[in-house]
């Protein structure tokens, strides 16, 4: 049988030191005789067994508990150390008694007797759970590094510590920099009005070792730039030195361009907010103004912001780009045609005006759709209103030619003052459509004729 | 003898007020006009003693009008919904009525206004 003595293997030479370092080492040490029988084992192998030498002593690996594969692997090992001479190196999950779940780094060595055969195998174990875990923990880091990386929509860039050499290490590319670049750091890359405000932020990025933040234009292709917003933090050695820069850049340039323009909307509402005040000023100035009593001043005054209001309905809904006549006719009579569409033949083809004129031709009707309300076709039950419009080219230039004709009402009287509608009719809507206005007061019905020329292409902005 | 004002304005109604407000604080509407070309042609036929430009005449600013103006030496007041910012750097100084203006607001700003000639030609 075999004895605990490992001095015996070890050629005769049993030495008390030997054994005691043996012993205390962490690592596991131990030998196979050529049965693949444990022939020693130290004191820590039988810490991770759980049991004395007297219960090891002369057990095979199935016989300790060891899973039948193991087993297997490890005998198979020991055989080819056997048949070969040379050294066999594994690593090997295993439950430890106490530790749970471990790896261990092995390495069996053939022990030669005087003949030069192999006459035992010797095996050293270390536990280096530990360390596999760091390194799994590392490379898991490493590839979840390696994926934000590429799947950054920003550009990943580093920078030497002298800010001399760029390199492009990852993500979406930005101007004419793309993944793979390696390049020497130049102004050149910069818009030359950007290239001061990144030469400071640089300084006092380097100066000052805190995160380098800039926005600038980049180069991209030969005449193009690119507006990017760009990030990078100085990365340090452990005794503080830097050892390069990490940064990325993000393209915003469709951000740029798209508060650019928003700019310009809301300077451009601003406008037109002002200019809808001043024209509600005016109506009721100019509503007050024939009618001073406020109490028969108020419903005109309403009726006319409706009708502006209604307008302004029909213009949005086109994005202010313009708007049909039939839209502008329909909204603008729409106070006096509730309810009694049939008395209203309105007809004319699709023209499109722009914004401008088309307030001035609702706001026009408007007024002419009051007046027929209260004197004319629409205050009987059987007069009726006729709006026709159509395109009539003058010139090679496209007019608008459009006729309001009453019929059915009471006799007509033309008017002995020049009221607000009126006056807007042939003074405000001939100025706006630039062109003409003809009101007539024939006693069979109110008529009114209006020209205007029609933009060469609908929707020109005010 | 009353000053003759031309009225440039895209908007007819405030065409209008203007229209009613200028006889009452005491001037004359020599011409109004709606664009750059009428305003132009309107200075040649009427030669205005004061003119009130609206900035934004249907899309066009109206700043080609101030140029002529200036050469002619004829003062000219600006009345727009926009801010002193939308004035060019040439025009920075000009009077500026932000709309929607007062009675008041217009009076004051006509009184303060030189005679003409006597604007930097």
């Amino acid at each position: 049988m075999p004895t605990q003595a490992g001095a015996r293997v070890a050629e005769g030479n049993p030495s008390h030191l030997y054994e005691t370092i043996l012993q205390a080492v962490p690592d596991l040490v131990y030998v196979f005789d050529l049965e693949h029988r444990f022939i020693y084992a130290n004191q820590a192998l039988l810490d991770m067994w759980g049991c004395s030498w007297e219960q090891a002593r002369g057990k095979r690996l199935l016989e300790l508990g060891y899973e039948p594969w193991h087993a297997a692997m490890h005998e198979a090992e020991i055989d080819r150390v056997v048949a070969t001479g040379q050294q066999v190196r594994n690593d090997v999950p295993f439950e430890h008694a106490s530790l749970g779940r471990r790896i261990y780094d092995y390495i069996f060595i053939p022990v030669l007797g005087e003949d030069g055969q192999v006459e035992a195998v010797a095996g050293a174990t270390r536990d280096v759970t530990e360390r596999k875990r760091q390194e799994e923990a590392l490379r898991r880091s490493e590839q979840r590094l390696s994926a934000m990386v590429n799947a950054s929509s920003d550009l990943i860039y580093r920078v030497t510590p002298d800010w001399r050499q760029l390199a492009v290490v990852g993500g979406r590319a930005v101007g004419s920099l793309t993944h793979g670049q390696s390049l020497a750091w130049s102004f050149d890359l910069i818009h030359p009005e950007d290239r001061e405000g990144v030469a400071d932020a640089i300084r006092q990025a380097r100066a000052s070792l805190t995160p380098y933040q800039s926005q600038h234009r980049v180069r991209r292709g030969t005449d193009g730039w690119t507006w990017v917003s760009s990030h990078a933090v100085p990365i340090r050695d452990d005794d503080g030195t830097v050892i390069e820069w990490f940064g990325a850049a993000t393209d915003i340039d469709e951000r740029v361009r798209h508060e650019a323009s928003l700019r310009l909307l809301v300077n451009e509402l601003d406008h037109r907010v002002k200019n809808t005040l001043a024209i509600v000023q005016s109506i009721v100035a100019q509503t007050l103004r024939t009618r001073p009593d406020g109490a028969q001043a108020m419903p005109l005054i309403e009726s006319r912001l409706q009708a502006l209001a209604a307008t302004h309905d029909v213009l949005t809904r086109e994005k202010w780009s313009g708007a049909l006549v039939e839209d502008i006719v329909r909204v603008a009579v729409g106070h006096c045609r509730d309810g009694e569409p049939a008395r209203f033949d309105l007809q004319g083809p699709r023209l499109s005006l722009d914004p401008r004129r088309a307030v001035a031709l609702s706001m026009a009707l408007h007024e002419l759709c009051t007046n027929a309300t209260k004197y004319g076709a629409m205050s009987v039950p059987d007069g009726r209103v006729r709006v026709h419009w159509a395109s009539h080219d003058h010139d090679g230039q496209a007019r608008l030619v459009l006729d309001w004709e009453e019929s059915g009402g009471p006799p007509v009287q033309a008017p002995t003052r020049s009221g607000f509608g009126s006056r807007l009719l042939q003074r405000g809507l001939q100025h706006d459509l630039q062109g003409t206005v003809t009101l007539e007061f024939p006693p069979e019905g109110v008529r009114c004729h209006i020209e205007a020329p029609l933009p060469a292409t609908a929707g020109t902005r005010p | 003898m009353t000053s003759r004002v031309l009225i440039v304005e895209d908007e007819s109604l405030l065409v209008m007020v203007l229209e009613d407000l200028l006889p009452e604080l005491g001037y004359t509407v020599a011409a109004t006009a709606h664009s750059v070309d009428t305003a132009l042609e309107a200075t040649d036929a009427h030669d205005p003693d004061l003119a009130i430009l609206d900035i934004n005449l249907a899309g066009t600013a109206s700043f080609a009008i101030a140029d002529e103006l200036d050469r002619r030496g004829i003062p000219y007041l600006f009345a727009s919904g926009y801010g002193r910012g939308a004035l060019p750097e040439r025009h920075a100084g000009a009077v500026l009525v932000r709309k929607p203006f007062g009675r008041q607001d217009l009076a004051d700003a006509l009184a303060g206004m030189p005679r003409r000639g006597a604007v930097r030609a």
